[in-house]
């Protein structure tokens, strides 16, 4: 099972510590607040919107290096926008964001 | 080359501002996190770059660049492959980047857009053998001869033409005279700005001197202004 990483991170910033302790810090904010929106549109069965903010979590996916993550955000976003109600790809999907948040957590 | 960049990601835009910081030629001047946004920006500034999200709630990309009458050079940014066959339907889409952006791919973009600026003010100095332009001032048509002229500043939907004896207001862009102008005489040094650099009295840090006016200088066409000028 692949993890999270920081090549692409480390790749971007170089040398620049600054740029990449900001850099790290935006993902986590931004992450939270996309991940308490994806639950909530999933929660009211909103899932065009759900299918949104999968899309936006998906690059957040690349960025920590999660190649195989990246195809099963984009199989759940198609899910979503097809709403046929039987998301297969759902419950692995959480799991990688919740491996991402413990992931950030711990930089 | 002034860009803007327009995400609904604040991630997205940090990553494109870092690339564009490694570049010499380039200057962010604003960033968005929507496409309305920066079409007000858009009505009242000129710039020379987008770089432009597609994949945005609302209000995407492609239909950003369908409202723009004279869109700039627009580099696209998505996660999605899927959109490449559309992005190159529009002619001012010069490059599409697969999120995450790397360095090298995103130096490969700017050098399209380099070699396509490059080739634009070519074309432009090819056209012009004229040594005056005529402006509409109050359904007149009034000569001025670009020698006249030191000064042309953008002011929302005018641009103002100075000249030591007179200034016309005139309603029109700064891009659309720049295309008129000769570029052995005349510069953009900041998005508002134009100057004939032949009449500069002195150049201090990020400023001109030029006849009695101060103007500013943007970070990434300074170098073009040092090239220009008879530097000892």
């Amino acid at each position: 099972m692949e993890k999270p990483n920081t090549s692409y991170i480390d790749q971007l910033s170089r040398d620049d510590i600054v740029f990449r302790d900001t850099f790290i810090s935006l993902i986590k904010t931004e992450l939270t607040v996309e991940i308490d929106s994806y639950k909530k549109a999933i929660s009211n069965k909103e899932y065009l919107k759900a299918s949104q903010l999968v899309h936006r979590l998906k690059h957040k996916v690349s960025i920590l290096g999660l190649k195989n993550g990246y195809n099963l955000a984009l199989s759940f976003e198609n899910e979503l926008k097809e709403n046929t109600n039987s998301f297969a790809s759902k419950e692995k999907f959480d799991k990688m964001l919740s491996k991402m948040v413990k992931f950030l957590e711990d930089l | 080359m002034e860009c803007i960049i327009i995400d609904d990601e604040a991630t997205a835009r940090s990553v494109i501002a870092h690339l564009c910081s490694q570049v010499k030629s380039l200057e962010v001047v604003e960033e968005f996190s929507s496409a309305i946004e920066a079409i007000k920006f858009l009505n009242k500034n000129e710039i020379d770059l987008i770089f432009l999200d597609i994949h945005m709630p609302n209000f995407t990309g492609f239909d950003f660049i369908e409202t723009l009458k004279e869109p700039p050079k627009i580099i696209l940014t998505t996660s999605d492959k899927n959109f490449a066959f559309e992005a190159f339907e529009y002619d001012c889409v010069l490059d599409y980047l697969l999120k995450p952006v790397t360095l090298p791919r995103f130096l490969k973009a700017i050098k399209k857009v380099e070699k396509r600026h490059s080739q634009s003010i070519k074309k432009e100095t090819e056209v012009n053998t004229q040594d005056h332009l005529y402006v509409n001032i109050n359904r007149r048509l009034v000569k001025i001869e670009y020698n006249k002229i030191y000064l042309i500043e953008a002011k929302g939907d005018y641009v103002i033409i100075k000249t030591e004896k007179e200034n016309y207001t005139v309603h029109t862009t700064l891009k659309k005279i720049i295309e008129k102008l000769p570029r052995s005489l005349f510069l953009k040094i900041h998005r508002s700005f134009v100057i004939n650099y032949t009449r500069i009295i002195d150049i201090e840090d990020n400023s001109v001197l030029i006849n009695k006016d101060v103007v500013p200088i943007s970070r990434s066409l300074r170098p073009e202004l040092m090239k220009k000028i008879n530097l000892l």
